[in-house]
């Protein structure tokens, strides 16, 4: 058979699924729409991470209140609260500008702006990294060079302190570097390849 | 709330005229639930990206354009999760199949569809769809002797696997 054959056969083949059909009924679809937005915000990777950081940099800074001396220790945690606090909040700005672009445009310019979306996500994501090395390593010297307490039993909680604040940012920045957005520029950059572009 | 109205109205209008060619384009990139998830995911990006929409291209053209954009996108998201093919026969290069049926003509486009990347299988449904070389450029934004060769390309791959020599 050729290849004709084929086209007229996908042509006059039905599509209306039972399930498929529900899925695009027009007055479904709009009752469908007034709770997807609330949805779609739910799924975003972008939104959880700037939940998880809010939350955690409350609790930094909480945790740091009550539990760690005053001096040098505490600082370390507000330095990680704040690492966190741009970290989530650069992300959401870059989710909002791609939520403000609809997929209208045609495929060629819609998949070149993909790409320098997530090529600025991957920047994003290099200065997050670089932000939690730089203020990890700033920490760590805090710890080493700051002036120590003298009671012993502030002294423990001081150490302790330091050690779960060094943990913390270790912890982040290995997040960070197991993030996708590199794969995924990569396969767009592919996809522009197909494009001729 | 007028204005509301008024949006919900022509949603309602673009929907129904075009169901066909979002169900046709959701079930060839993923199937069973995903499908439908992808409809929807379809419509959403549709519904909010209505505004913009002044009506300079057909209103199918850019169906297409939502409909294809997003389903690349959901692919690649989803590319892991996603169902494989359902493999109709063995159908090695070398013993091209035989369809006795429609049923079999389609579930082997469909292999053949699954086969190339995201961006040729959007290009070749629009070629099932039997748009001209010049709707598929407005829907892709490739010029018309890009879509020509690209349709040759996969053209020629297709009869060649399938079709015998």
């Amino acid at each position: 058979m050729e290849l004709e054959g084929y086209k007229t056969a996908w042509q006059r083949r039905p599509v209306e699924d039972h399930t498929l059909a529900y899925a695009a009924h027009p007055s479904r679809s709009l009752s469908f729409l007034r709770t997807s937005v609330i949805r779609d915000l739910q799924r975003s990777e972008e939104v959880s991470r700037f939940v998880f950081s809010l939350l955690f940099a409350l609790i930094a800074v909480g945790a740091s209140l009550i539990v760690v001396p005053r001096g040098v220790g505490r600082w370390a945690w507000w330095l990680f609260a704040a690492a966190l606090l741009t970290d989530g909040i650069g992300g959401l700005v870059l989710r909002v500008r791609r939520w403000r672009q609809p997929v209208t445009a045609t495929m060629v310019e819609f998949i070149r702006r993909e790409h320098s979306q997530l090529t600025a996500h991957v920047r994003f994501e290099r200065f997050s990294q670089w932000l939690m090395a730089g203020l990890a390593a700033l920490a760590l010297l805090m710890a080493i060079f700051g002036p120590q307490p003298v009671n012993p039993r502030e002294y423990t909680f001081d150490a302790l302190g330091k050690m779960a604040i060094l943990t913390a940012f270790l912890a982040v920045a290995w997040r960070r570097a197991k993030s996708r957005s590199r794969e995924r520029r990569r396969e767009l950059e592919r996809y522009l390849e197909d494009l001729g572009q | 709330m007028a204005g509301d109205a008024a949006k919900e109205a022509r949603f309602q209008e673009i929907v129904a005229a075009n169901r066909r060619r979002i169900l046709a384009i959701a079930s060839s990139y993923v199937r069973g639930d995903e499908a439908r998830d992808l409809c929807q995911e379809i419509l959403l990006q549709m519904w909010r990206g209505l505004d913009g929409f002044e009506g300079r291209s057909a209103p199918s053209t850019w169906v297409y354009r939502v409909a294809l954009n997003t389903a690349i996108t959901y692919r690649r998201k989803n590319g892991r999760h996603a169902e494989p093919a359902r493999m109709p026969v063995a159908t090695p290069a070398s013993e091209p199949a035989a369809p006795s049926s429609p049923g079999n003509e389609i579930l082997i486009l469909e292999e053949f569809l699954r086969s190339l990347g995201p961006v040729d299988h959007a290009v070749f449904l629009l070629y099932l769809e039997d748009l001209s070389y010049q709707e598929i450029s407005e829907v892709t934004g490739l010029t018309k002797s890009h879509v020509g060769v690209s349709i040759n390309r996969m053209k020629k791959a297709f009869t060649q696997r399938y079709c015998g020599r």
